[in-house]
């Protein structure tokens, strides 16, 4: 088990946006979440890495242990922590600048590579996004001419760069052409061999896809938690079984 | 009958009171182009005759002294760089730094104060502040440095460089907030602090913007007189020496201002003031130029993004 979290409870201010989730997430699979917009499902990625941190007005009360330490205290040093749980988004954000400096960033902000050392981070990385055949001869061009689902792959290579252990998805795939959305999903069976992933998505589909584990988010709780097969054939509740044929949510 | 010849009436009076609107905006409208030309016009008739009325050599030559029939611009010229590029170097770092702190690390009260009294900053009269400098920079100066006068190209700096930083910070302040959230929580979320974020992302995605602040604070610099003519001093040498910045000099605008009341209008001393006219306006048209340039580009990528 590489994430465990208890009765988390999370606010915007005075409104509770998650009450009470309580999860196990497996090292090396691919859990997804799903649920309508608004259920809490990015929130709760989100307190993962404490990337609410940077919301004001926010508090998470509860657990979350990662390798069984919490992560989720006052003393927790999140600038580490993000750089062992790292985060891919909704809309491919590359810096505006050359592709290696995108894919280097993170090794030089970080000082763990210098030199020959970094341009193998960089291919490597490149490689393990499945964009290095499409970029070698073009490392020093703008990020921002490759196409959105190129960008995407760049900047899933940008976060393996800095070599995290967990890897945040929110909705990578909302952004992007089908073919794209294609490309994305092979990557991710890829990456599972080596990370343990986590993904929010809006696309029951591809969660049915791509995931070994998923959990149904409704209005700020864990409704349902399983093995995706189960969760997508056997549901345990009439809601989860309403919201993934389409007639609630 | 009569009704519908009233109605006719009305529709016609109100045709001819748009097309006086339209005539009387569209007059306004080229009169105000007009004008701008007139001003090149006369400026380039008034100026102009000096190129041929005074030899190259002299004109480009380093001594101004018009009673000797002496025309040599290069001291004006390279005093108004001097100072204006001295200016720039103070209020580059100081502004960028400045609109950093109040987009990044003030608190959102702080940044609320801080951006209008800033914008305040800029109207201050720049006489009021060449009084300023008179009384209190060039004594200071003059002490702390152990310089014959006070009255040098760095107090004009120092002055210059006040009054482009107003223009400079809210400029660099609006690049910055238009970098996306998304740039920053990349970063962020890779384990960047939050100064790595600000100056490995931030601050070059905001780069266009920023050069546009420093091309906007260098093209007030560099035409601005009152101040400078009060603290620099205004002895045409050239600023060739290492102590330059701590000796007087010449800029082209204070000569224009201070000789220009007592010439012969028509003489060679009053075409000379108006050919350093000339030279003056191309240059703040070429730093305008190349401000609007960096704009222009940024637009063409598609914004800041």
């Amino acid at each position: 088990m590489k994430v465990r979290v208890a009765h988390l409870n999370f606010y915007y201010g005075d409104f509770l946006a998650l009450s009470d989730i309580s999860m196990e997430i497996l090292d090396r699979q691919i859990t997804a979440l799903i649920g309508p917009s608004g259920c809490g499902k990015s929130t709760f990625l989100r307190c993962l890495n404490r990337m609410n941190d940077t919301i004001p007005c926010t508090c998470a009360e509860g657990q979350i242990l990662l390798d069984g330490v919490d992560i989720n205290t006052p003393e927790t040093d999140v600038v580490a922590l993000r750089q062992r749980v790292g985060m891919v988004f909704q809309r491919p954000n590359p810096f505006p600048q050359s592709i290696f400096d995108n894919v280097a960033f993170g090794p030089r902000v970080l000082g763990t590579h210098r030199g020959a050392g970094l341009a193998d981070v960089v291919e490597q990385s490149l490689r393990g996004a499945a964009l290095w055949t499409e970029v070698k001869d073009e490392l020093d061009h703008d990020a921002l001419s490759l196409s959105l689902g190129q960008q995407q792959r760049l900047c899933i290579a940008r976060a393996i760069a800095v070599q995290p252990e967990v890897i945040l998805m929110d909705e990578p795939c909302s952004a992007l052409d089908p073919i794209a959305t294609l490309e994305i999903e092979e990557l991710m069976q890829r990456l599972k061999e080596n990370y343990c992933i986590v993904i929010v998505t809006h696309n029951m589909q591809q969660a049915a896809r791509v995931s070994d584990w998923t959990g149904f988010f409704w209005l700020g709780e864990l409704v349902e938690f399983g093995a995706t097969e189960t969760v997508f054939t056997r549901p345990q509740h009439q809601l989860t079984e309403d919201y993934i044929t389409g007639r609630a949510g | 009958m009569e009704k519908k010849e009233s109605f006719i009436n009305q529709i016609g009076r109100a045709r001819r009171a748009e097309f006086a609107i339209e005539t009387l905006i569209r007059t306004l409208g080229f009169s105000s182009i007009g004008f701008v030309l007139l001003i090149f016009f006369f400026l380039l008739r008034e100026g102009l005759p000096v190129f041929f009325e005074v030899r190259p050599g002299n004109l480009f030559s380093t001594q101004w002294y018009p009673t000797f029939d002496l025309y040599g611009t290069l001291p004006l010229i390279l005093g108004s760089v001097l100072v204006t590029v001295t200016a720039v170097a103070i209020a580059l770092p100081l502004g960028v730094a400045t609109a950093v702190f109040v987009r990044e690390v003030a608190p959102g009260w702080a940044r609320e104060v801080l951006k209008p009294m800033i914008e305040v900053l800029a109207g201050i009269p720049s006489v009021v502040l060449g009084f300023f400098g008179m009384t209190l920079v060039a004594p200071l100066i003059r002490e702390t440095l152990r310089v014959p006068t006070g009255l040098t190209a760095f107090t004009g700096a120092l002055l210059l460089a006040y009054m482009a930083l107003p223009t400079i910070i809210s400029v660099a302040e609006d690049a910055l907030d238009a970098v996306p959230k998304g740039y920053r929580d990349a970063a962020l979320a890779m384990g960047a602090t939050r100064w790595q974020t600000i100056w490995r992302v931030v601050v070059p995605a905001a780069r266009s913007g920023i050069v546009t602040a420093v091309m906007l604070g260098m093209g007030r610099a560099i035409g601005e007189t009152m101040a400078v003519m009060m603290v620099t001093g205004n002895a045409a040498r050239m600023p060739l020496t290492a102590d330059s910045l701590l000796r007087p000099v010449r800029t082209m605008t204070a000569t224009i201002a201070a000789e220009m009341g007592e010439v012969a209008q028509g003489s060679v001393h009053y075409h000379a003031l108006f050919g350093i006219g000339i030279v003056l306006f191309l240059l703040t048209f070429l730093i305008n130029l190349a401000a609007a340039s960096t704009i222009f580009k940024k637009r063409r990528r598609g914004g800041l993004r």
